[in-house]
């Protein structure tokens, strides 16, 4: 799919935008990951436990930032996948995720091994998330 | 507070079957449209023997809906409730498909207790070796927790 591409330091790769998500997501989230923390989908569980309200998944976070690794490494290419989770998303807040090739190298069968920082942000320039992947397309 | 003994136990052995609804249902919240991880028709188009994990599938196995694995963490002393996911990271080796069978036993191979603004708490890091039907290690899973202290 992106072997084609020929992939190189400081390229920017082409991020996507999902949002604004709903909290019927975060309850979509929790039945589809098997993850029913009530944080992720209980108001009043949430305040009690000191946060403004409920907060989504980080793996819903890291989710997308998968769809991100595998849209440029295809379903098969990855060979490390690695997030961080830096501030909560809320209801309402929209994401922006999208990444930089750090280092490329090609290998002898003409195919690229690379790794990339990734991020994933709301609305202003808060990070929700930071990762790496290393991959081979 | 989580017994500092834990320390190196494992938990399991797991065995969990990746099944087509999970990759499906995972695919369809994370908006990833692919055809290959919604029809077997068109993963075997693309040459794939199955629908394809996604990249974070593993994790559903390795913890949030390993019933037997939470129910061994609130007995430690790291209910579900007070969890909160600070890190993944993970190691592919081979590919995974729907229907594989998978086995591991994770490990807790960190535990540090710490002091925040809000009182104690504490982080735990489980590290998973998820092993084929033919004791393949395909995926090397790490995880870093925090363990909210008790409210009030």
């Amino acid at each position: 799919m992106a072997a084609s591409r020929r992939l190189k330091v400081g390229d920017t790769i082409p991020g996507f935008t999902e949002g604004p998500l709903a909290p019927e997501l975060f309850v979509a989230y929790a039945a589809a990951s098997g993850d029913y923390n009530p944080l992720h989908t209980d108001p009043s569980f949430a305040q009690a436990a000191g946060l403004d309200g409920v907060i989504a998944h980080g793996m819903l976070v890291m989710g997308m930032l998968g769809r991100l690794a595998t849209d440029i490494a295809g379903p098969n290419g990855l060979l490390q996948f690695q997030v961080r989770f830096r501030a909560p998303t809320r209801p309402g807040e929209t994401l922006h995720v999208g990444g930089t090739i750090t280092r490329a190298e090609s290998m002898s069968d003409e195919r690229i091994m690379f790794t990339a920082e990734l991020w994933a942000r709301g609305d202003g320039e808060q990070l929700k998330a930071v990762g790496t992947m290393m991959a081979i397309v | 507070m989580i017994d500092p003994a834990n320390l190196g136990r494992t938990f399991g052995p797991y065995t969990v079957t990746v099944e087509r609804e999970h990759i499906r249902a995972l695919a369809v919240t994370l908006g990833e449209t692919d055809p290959i991880y919604h029809s077997v028709e068109a993963a075997q188009a693309a040459g794939l023997p199955d629908l394809p994990a996604p990249p974070t599938l593993a994790t559903r196995y390795g913890l949030w809906a390993n019933s037997a694995l939470l129910a061994e963490l609130e007995a430690i002393g790291a209910p579900l409730p007070r969890l909160l996911h600070g890190e993944q990271s993970y190691e592919y080796h081979l590919p995974i498909f729907a229907g594989d069978e998978l086995i591991a036993a994770p490990e807790l191979v960190q535990l540090e207790q710490k002091t925040g603004k809000s009182g104690p708490f504490e982080v735990l890091t489980l590290e998973t070796c998820w092993y084929n039907d033919q004791s393949e290690l395909v995926l090397t899973d790490q995880l870093v927790v925090v363990v909210r202290g008790e409210e009030g």
